[in-house]
């Protein structure tokens, strides 16, 4: 008995060393962004480079900050986040279902669709995108910014692969009793999913959060841009200042990290197949 | 009797079958389909993005099956998704198993693994460029310290697609781990405490309880995982200088396309060159599925 | 096979709808040079009356110049009350993209910055408004300049500013190695002498950068050493042996005197952080970076420039941008009048006193010369005498790939010369025949 405490310990240790080397790694590129926020410009040029900031240098920050509204920012990316994060709920919670639970003819074929969309590069939809959002009138805003994002193939896909882990038998006594599907799905499958919409809510929102190139084609203002592609868009045609734009990657990364660590529980949860517990 | 209420549950069945999955559908044909059979339709034209498309019947197609850089470019894409998909899922997997047990600190290591996902792409590609450098970089420093000599990273057309590789493992390594945790939450503990009895050993546990039972998940992962490596583009573009004399022979397809359709403003050639890339992602995903059959289970 | 045939009808009717739409847009753009439909909501209420405030937007990619964009737009609104001109930046990649969708869909900015690589492209499409022989004066500004956006006889826009390409050099590194500073009796010899002089490997000092770049990297010289990259009958210049020369003397820099760090090098750190941690002598480039170097902690008080060294004759490449209008703006008279206004001498001398680029109408560049009275700037303004116009046509993208691929291959010696250049010239040969 004593042996295989040993042992545990012995395997647990490994496992813990494993996991530690792990988030070195993970963490280093962080540590190194701080580093670089901190240092002044010439210093994060240095050859070779310093390890430690000479001297600290908070005023990057205060340079950063005045360099992007960022109050605009972050209501910009909220806002898109709020409205993708809805659209993508309602829409791919109702076909992921759909697809998952429901035999139709012509299931396949349109679900098929999902995966092209999957499968096609983004890059092929940017003007033609553009050019319904300028016909329609609603460059230049928020809505232009969510249009791309109403319906999720990704949100469709993963909601599918969900309702499908979930035992036949819990609606098996629901068709009995003659209830369509939909009532089904908003009266027993909501609620059982609850937590995989967090789940869907947080990856919507990430993807929303690091789209890059719609925001800065479809907007035309540093106002009406998010967090991540007016950082972009601090790298001028022929000037980077290494430590400002670390220091504002840095402010932009919160309100995401805070959401992810506000629900990480629910998160987990929410990825798993909830119903094949039940 | 009977029959008549079973066709009446199959209509109502169809029904809500099609009107559920009707919003998604017909958002995706608009926002991605039409754009996709615009494609298909410039693939067949020549086009500089502003005139009107003249029609040349398959001449960009006859053009794309004899063109080297082409062909080098699907293989430099290949090349980089056999790198970065197999490790980048094994390491996810490996994590999460880890990740899994009941360890002291458990969320802030999910958290910090968590962290990259977090990050503006922007951020993430210069943070890793500094620290690739092949003179100055932190990493070649480090190296240095074990005798290793200068490695060009990010211009020695042999390391850049490991080099793109690694950076994708470590970006994704957080989402794909989080999704598998997800599914191994999801095994009920009597499984493994059954065959704790039956006496089976930890790989036998793992090959036999905890594989089948994420599959669905891991399946899950592995499709976006490879849609995403046969789509690369970002690193490329946000990390490699144009006047990087590798790019020519490391570039993804995608990165061929973007050149085509938006530097050298040939519309119909990049639109034959994207339906190429779709054309090679279908077969790979259809390979999925088909494979999936064989160790994917579903409940 | 029934649904075969419904999907492929589904297919045929997208097709039609979609290629119906561009070909309507294109029609209306050309026929009534303007689109009557509203593209923006905020512009809707400004058709009433002429007074009423119209905001025009202005679209540029240089962050640098947002400032001295702002104040032009200031001194106009002065004189416009109802106007009103918002200056926006997008990062050059994604300024062309969206440049180019806005004008496919006639969304374009009313006003936007033109560029030689992409002039031909939106003159042809008829994108850009015509600056009619009344509307400025062109007498007033460099007819080269002048002569790179005119497309069959019509200016497509107001010459903003110019530029010229000189040496930059860091005083310091010259101090210690005891050498004098580079003047305008330096030519090819003295220059390789200097740079070899100045040349440290061992602590990871350089003489004379050559990056890969054309216009700030071996174009200049070609035209120093008699050679062209376009022949006057439109064929590639890369088979005159002068022009080849030169290139070769441009990358033996790196090979041959090893007073200059590699492509790769370049490609990695850039010229301009490693002239700015002092790890190059000397490296030529334009002057759109006198801005940005005069105003840099660390290089401010140690570097100059000077003028180009003379090969076989003297030569610098001037490329310039303009104002542009968008053909199909809503607001045709305004933004009319907005580059009137900035043809004028009043707009060019607000420009360069915000010291981004050197303005472009005739003696105003006194005004961007004065802001950096430390440096010897005159040299940009001097040079334009001798500058070639930066070679272009309207099939440049497409050249300018197979230049730049095949240049890069022989820049780091895979290619060897007599592989290059005759390769180069036929392929450039090709696509300029197409034109």
């Amino acid at each position: 008995m004593a042996r295989l405490n040993q042992k545990e310990k012995i395997n647990k240790l490994i496992i813990h060393t494993i996991i530690i080397i792990g988030g070195l790694t993970m963490l280093f590129p962080f540590a190194w962004m701080i580093i670089t926020a901190l240092k002044s410009y010439g210093e994060s040029i240095m050859i070779p480079p310093t390890l430690f900031p000479q001297e600290i240098r908070l005023d990057n920050f205060q340079k950063a900050w005045n360099a992007l509204p960022f109050i605009d920012l972050y209501t910009n990316t909220l806002l898109l986040i709020f409205w993708r994060v809805f659209f993508a709920l309602v829409t791919s919670s109702m076909a992921g279902y759909a697809f998952g639970r429901i035999e139709f003819p012509g299931r396949n074929v349109l679900f098929s669709i999902v995966l092209i969309q999957m499968m096609l590069p983004p890059q092929i939809f940017i003007v033609p995108q553009y050019l319904m959002v300028a016909k329609l009138g609603w460059l230049n805003s928020i809505t232009a910014l969510v249009f791309p994002g109403l319906v999720s193939a990704f949100g469709t896909f993963l909601m599918r692969q969900f309702y499908k882990g979930i035992p036949k038998d819990i609606e098996e006594a629901a068709i009995l009793d003659g209830c369509n599907h939909f009532t089904i799905f908003r009266k027993i499958m909501l609620p059982l999913s609850k937590n995989n919409l967090v789940a869907l809510a947080i990856f919507t929102a990430l993807f929303a959060y690091k789209e890059l190139m719609w925001p800065l084609i479809a907007n035309m203002s540093l106002e009406k841009m998010t967090l991540s592609s007016a950082i972009a868009s601090l790298k001028g045609q022929y000037d980077t200042e290494f430590p400002v734009v670390m220091s504002a990657s840095f402010i932009a990364m919160w309100p995401m990290l805070l959401l992810y660590i506000v629900f990480q529980k629910h998160f987990i949860q929410g990825i798993a197949f909830t119903g094949s517990k039940g | 009797m009977r029959v008549k209420s079973v066709n009446k549950q199959k209509a109502s069945n169809y029904f809500w079958g099609y009107v559920m999955s009707a919003p998604s559908i017909i958002g995706l044909m608009i926002l991605n389909i039409i754009p996709f059979f615009y494609t298909i339709y410039l693939s067949f034209t020549e086009s500089d993005g502003l005139s009107a498309p003249t029609f040349v019947g398959v001449e960009n197609f006859t053009r794309l099956a004899s063109d080297s850089e082409v062909w080098l470019s699907v293989m430099n894409t290949l090349y980089y998704t056999v790198l970065s998909v197999p490790l980048g899922v094994f390491l996810s997997l490996l994590f999460a198993v880890f990740l899994n047990n009941k360890i002291k600190g458990v969320s802030i290591y999910r958290t910090i693994y968590f962290l990259p996902m977090v990050v503006a792409p922007a951020a993430i590609a210069m943070v890793w460029k500094w620290i690739l450098n092949s003179q100055y970089g932190i990493l070649n420093f480090l190296l240095s310290k074990l005798g290793i000599d200068n490695i060009g990273w990010l211009i020695n057309s042999k390391m850049i697609i490991p080099s793109l590789a690694m950076v994708t493992i470590w970006s994704t390594l957080g989402y794909n781990l989080i999704l598998i945790l997800a599914g191994l939450k999801n095994i009920p503990e009597t499984y493994y405490e059954a065959a704790d009895i039956d006496g089976a050993n930890g790989v036998r546990k793992f090959f036999h309880i905890t594989i089948p039972l994420v599959s669905p998940m891991l399946f899950f992962v592995l499709i976006t995982s490879l849609m995403a490596a046969l789509k690369q583009f970002d690193y490329y573009y946000i990390m490699l200088d144009p006047s990087n004399p590798a790019i020519d022979k490391t570039q993804t397809i995608l990165y061929l396309f973007y050149e085509y359709a938006f530097t050298i403003n040939e519309k119909g050639y990049a639109s034959a060159i994207v339906l190429l890339a779709f054309v090679i992602i279908m077969v790979f995903t259809a390979l999925q599925f088909w494979m999936q059959k064989k160790w994917v289970h579903y409940e | 096979m029934k649904r075969l045939l419904s999907l492929m009808l589904v297919v045929l009717m997208i097709m039609a709808l979609v290629v119906g739409c561009s070909n309507d847009a294109d029609q209306k753009g050309e026929a009534t040079g303007k689109v009557d439909t509203k593209q923006d909501e905020s512009k809707e209420d400004t058709k009433e009356e002429a007074k009423d405030p119209v905001e025009l937007t202005f679209s540029i990619w240089d962050n640098n110049q947002k400032e001295g964009m702002e104040a032009v737009a200031a001194a106009f609104t002065e004189q416009n009350p109802h106007v009103t001109v918002k200056v926006e930046v997008t990062p050059w990649n994604e300024y062309w993209t969206k440049l180019e969708a806005s004008a496919v869909g006639n969304s374009m900015p009313d006003i936007f910055w033109m560029h030689t690589n992409e002039f031909f492209k939106y003159a042809t499409n008829k994108k850009l408004m015509p600056i009619e022989d009344d509307m400025i004066d062109q007498s007033k500004f460099s007819q080269g300049l002048v002569d790179l956006f005119t497309y069959e006889g019509t200016l497509y826009g107001v010459p903003k500013d110019f530029d010229t390409i000189a040496i930059f050099y860091n005083k310091e590194l010259f101090d210690a190695a005891g050498e004098a500073y580079p003047d305008d009796t330096w030519d090819w010899d003295k220059l390789v002498e200097v740079a070899q002089a100045l040349t440290d490997v061992e602590n990871g000092i350089y003489g004379l950068g050559a990056p890969y770049q054309s216009q700030n990297g071996f174009y200049p010289f070609i035209y120093q050493n008699g050679g062209t990259v376009i022949t006057e009958d439109g064929k590639s210049g890369y088979a005159l042996p002068e022009t080849q020369e030169a290139v070769q003397f441009y990358f033996d820099m790196i090979h041959k005197y090893k007073v200059s760090p590699t492509l790769e090098y370049f490609a990695e750190n850039g010229t301009n952080d490693t002239f700015t941690s002092g790890k190059l002598a000397m490296f030529i480039t334009g002057s759109w970076k006198m801005k940005s170097f005069s105003q840099n902690e660390i290089i401010a008080d140690k570097f100059d420039v000077a003028v180009l060294a003379k090969g076989k004759e003297r030569a610098s490449i001037s490329n310039g941008l303009t104002f542009s209008g968008a053909n199909d703006t809503e607001h045709p008279e305004e933004v009319r009048a907005f580059l009137e206004f900035a043809a004028t001498e009043e707009a060019h001398i607000i420009q360069g006193k915000s010291g981004a680029a050197i303005p472009a109408y005739e003696n105003t560049q006194s005004y961007w010369v004065e802001l950096f009275p430390d440096y010897n700037v005159n040299v940009f303004v001097e040079m334009l005498d001798y500058s070639v116009p930066f070679p272009t046509t309207p099939s440049k993208p497409k050249w300018g790939e197979v230049e730049s691929s095949t240049l890069k291959a022989f820049g780091t010696g895979e290619l060897a010369a007599e592989d290059a250049f005759p390769y180069l010239a036929e392929e450039m040969d090709k696509i300029l025949e197409k034109e």
